[in-house]
């Protein structure tokens, strides 16, 4: 049943990309646009653009990939005759719905799509030229300043998450932002990927499962607030070990966000005889087990924890 | 080894390009010195000092330029010696090849002596070839390899996750890109990835992503832009041939309904089937958003659908989100408003929590009043409530900030300063049914850079955070630079940074450090 519906989905993929390919590009051949200036006739005047891209993917000397026509769409051929009085079309004068529209047309991978479809970014009008500037830049990526910073400059929050005792090594120069932001394959939620843990997983990769005992909370596809999220803070915390609560005796609050229901502290069978013992005393497994649907230790077994009527293994 | 015979090889390459090509431009530098560590206390507590090495080091060794106009090179290598070195390769051929090799080293420490650490090591290599303005073919390999020790966080027995790691990570992707002038684009992207595990076969998996994606530009109606992604993978343990399918379809449609207004509409599907839970959980998510723009302002709302099928029961969500964006000219002065909530009804069985309900406020108010001086504020509330098992979380935060640049151009040069600030305030207060908890915390940041006529560089940083109520405990850092390039292309520059960690609550959680940087350096120019 799973390899039918499998080759069904493949089809209607393959099926709507054979039909819907000619037709856009039958669009693209009646397309009455005027031919693009060759970027010489541009740098002819504008040589100082050359040499501010030089050795970048916009790169223009080559004159094989990218044009300036590329990105300056609009380009009146009296332009080259009265350039003020008919100017090129400026990326950094538009929207910024329509500067996204502009760099998908070259760049039609995941961070582009998301920042086209569906991101914050784009609802608070930023462009994608909030971020990155072509002309006259030689950081990474074409960002306007090193990655860390630019983002701060936005987002002094999470500066102050990076100062806490427990944080990612963003400070220490080890990840960036976008290790775990904004390159998606899969723009489920906003800015990070979909699927079991798939943005935390590509360097945890032990935890991705899946377990023959899984633990539901760490499964994010069955538990919407995501996986990882529902115990660790991504960028940093005042706990250990990135936690979300404290996991300090006697209520390892942590743990109680889901289980308090059980009420391992004071139960009919035990009494308070466990409260205040750390519960990877016992559950020692809590991100998925190979041996035991409780997570449990195997060692318990010989203190009789799993006879019959109790728990089992 | 290899890494340095490659590394070698490069830089006689480049040399001999630049000898060979009268238009060959290069730069470089050279740093060497050394760190010094005082430090007393426990190691575990300052994440900061993880990755401070004390010794000699070959700090940094840079180049970079061209041997023609078309082929570049960059090389940027760090403590290439010490146990946080990292290193970049850039070579890029304009307009064909792109060749981007990275490569770094961290650790963990667990013990207060620093003496049980975990080390991993990191090297990205991504190959990009242009063929035509048409078709972009990229190849990138990730290889991450993890040693050493491991503690569990509190005493206990140690799981599966053991007391040491050995593991080695490969992902590999390849993708074709292609692109066609009206904006139709598409891209197809392998993604496969493998876990070896020498101390443990229960630890290995491996797993495999295809995936696809289509922008497809006013096809159909004039106004209308669709974007299709889809994917279809596996993930298994080969150990006990147990894994789980996934594939997803999604969706997005976006209408230009005027020159003012747009229409987005987004479906999402997805489905896992997991051999190991027995279960095949179908997820559908329709969101749709309008938003409308004036010279001005921004405004937006959103609702969204989304519900989880397990064959066992659905779990339904609803979302609700609008924001309000309004600026002066020029930008001088912007603000947002912005409001989400979200409720879900969580029927599943295996849930714990239930039913959950999310809401969340964020007002934010940037001011430029002139090209060099920013300054603004955040104000977010976040608050989620579980009420089948009476739990509340609700948090509060605060950010303040500001940055400032000083130029000032004579005949020696420039006198340039940066200086920033931040401050942010956050109390996050957690209700169950056995307890409350509550974490008020402060953080700031400050910073000073001077650049004096080209000559004389000077920095100075402070950070600091505290963590009050149910804990207790400061962290600070403090640092101070300097450094001095003379005429020949030498160079001098000292840091000393201070770190001190207190936790009130447990007399042993300390740590005070006091490092200093010296080096001595040597730049270049054939320009």
């Amino acid at each position: 049943m799973r390899h039918s519906s499998s080759t069904v989905f493949i089809i209607v993929v393959l099926a709507s990309a054979t039909v819907l390919a000619p037709l856009a590009w039958l669009r693209v051949a009646r397309s009455d646009e005027p031919k693009p200036i060759d970027s010489k006739a541009c740098l002819e005047c504008h040589e100082s653009d050359l040499s501010a891209m030089s050795g970048t993917a916009h790169d223009v000397s080559a004159n094989r990939v990218v044009a300036c026509t590329s990105c300056h769409t609009h380009i009146d051929p009296a332009h080259l005759e009265e350039p003020e009085e008919h100017p090129v079309s400026n990326p950094e004068h538009m929207r910024a719905d329509s500067v996204a529209a502009l760099c998908t047309t070259c760049h039609a991978h995941p961070h582009t799509l998301n920042m086209f479809e569906r991101d914050p970014h784009q609802d608070a009008d930023l462009s994608c030229l909030s971020c990155h500037r072509i002309h006259d830049n030689k950081h990474a990526g074409l960002l306007v300043d090193e990655q860390t910073t630019l983002c701060y400059s936005c987002h002094p929050s999470a500066r102050a998450d990076f100062a806490k005792s427990s944080r990612h090594p963003v400070e220490d120069g080890v990840m960036q932002c976008m290790d775990c932001h904004m390159t998606a394959n899969q723009s489920k939620k906003q800015h990070t990927g979909s699927g079991p843990g798939e943005t935390c997983v590509s360097c945890h990769a032990m935890f991705q499962g899946p377990f023959p005992f899984e633990h539901q909370a760490a499964v994010e596809y069955s538990t919407d607030d995501g996986g990882c999220l529902n115990c660790h803070l991504p960028h940093g915390s005042a706990h250990p070990r990135l936690l979300k609560r404290s996991y300090e005796s006697p209520n390892f609050s942590l743990c109680m966000q889901c289980h308090s229901i059980p009420k391992h502290m004071n139960n009919q069978n035990h009494g308070t005889q466990w409260a205040g013992v750390p519960c990877n005393e016992c559950h020692v497994d809590v991100h998925g087990s190979y041996e035991s649907r409780h997570l449990l230790d195997p060692a318990l077994e010989s203190q009789g924890c799993f006879a019959v009527g109790c728990h089992q293994l | 080894m290899k890494r340095r015979c490659l590394i070698a090889l490069i830089c006689l390459v480049s040399a001999g390009s630049a000898r060979a090509d009268s238009t060959a431009v290069w730069e470089g530098r050279v740093r060497v010195g050394g760190i010094l560590i005082d430090e007393t206390g426990d190691r575990s507590v300052m994440q900061d000092t993880y990755n401070i090495f004390e010794g000699v080091s070959l700090s940094s060794l840079y180049l970079k330029g061209h041997s023609n106009p078309l082929t570049h090179l960059l090389l940027d290598l760090t403590d290439v010696n010490l146990g946080d070195r990292r290193g970049r390769l850039d070579f890029r051929r304009v307009g064909t090849l792109h060749l981007v090799s990275t490569y770094a080293e961290n650790r963990y420490v667990f013990d207060p002596s620093g003496n049980i650490d975990a080390r991993r090591r990191n090297s990205q290599n991504t190959l990009t070839y242009t063929p035509n303005r048409w078709l972009w073919l990229s190849g990138d390999y990730n290889l991450q390899t993890r040693t050493g020790d491991r503690v569990p966080l509190a005493p206990g027995p140690t799981g599966w996750l053991g007391s040491s790691y050995d593991s080695k990570l490969h992902r590999w992707r390849g993708e074709v890109q292609m692109r066609a002038p009206s904006g139709i684009g598409g891209t197809v992207a392998y993604d496969g990835v493998q876990q070896n595990d020498a101390l443990d076969l229960r630890r290995e998996r491996t797993g495999y992503v295809v995936s696809a994606n289509m922008q497809l530009p006013h096809l159909v109606v004039q106004r209308l832009t669709h974007v299709v992604r889809g994917a279809i993978g596996r993930s298994e343990l080969p150990y006990s041939g147990l894994g789980f399918d996934l594939k997803n379809i999604q969706y997005t449609g976006l209408l230009d309904a005027t020159r003012w207004a747009r229409l987005k509409y987004r479906f999402y599907a997805s489905s896992i089937d997991d051999e190991a839970t027995r279960m095949q959980t179908d997820n559908f998510i329709h969101d749709v958003d309008v938003s409308a723009r004036w010279r001005r302002a921004i405004a937006s709302a959103g609702y969204g659908w989304e519900a989880l099928d397990d064959d066992h029961a659905v779990t339904t969500t609803q979302a609700w989100r609008g924001a309000i964006s309004l600026s002066a000219p020029e930008n001088k002065v912007s603000g947002r408003v912005a409001y989400s909530a979200r409720n879900t009804d969580d029927e599943e069985a295996t849930t714990l929590i239930k039913d959950r309900e999310f809401d969340r406020l964020d007002v934010r108010i940037d001011a430029r009043p002139r090209p060099a001086l920013s300054m603004g504020g955040r104000v977010a509330n976040r608050n989620r409530r579980m009420p089948d098992i009476a739990t509340e979380a609700d948090g509060w935060t605060a950010t303040a900030y500001g940055t400032w640049r000083y130029e000032h151009f004579d005949d020696k040069g420039v006198i340039a300063g940066d200086v920033g600030a931040d401050y942010t305030y956050a109390d996050d207060e957690y209700d169950t049914t056995i307890g409350h908890e509550q974490i008020v915390s402060h953080a700031a940041t400050a910073r000073l850079n001077v650049t004096y006529h080209d000559r004389i560089d000077a920095l100075a940083s402070v950070t600091y955070f505290s963590a009050q109520e149910d804990l207790d405990l400061r962290k600070s850092i403090v640092s101070v630079g300097l450094g001095y390039k003379f005429g020949n292309g030498f160079s001098a520059d000292a840091r000393y940074n201070a770190y001190n960690y207190d936790d009130y609550l447990v007399i042993a959680r300390y740590y005070t450090a006091n490092v200093v940087w010296l080096n001595v350096g040597y730049a270049f120019s054939t320009e």
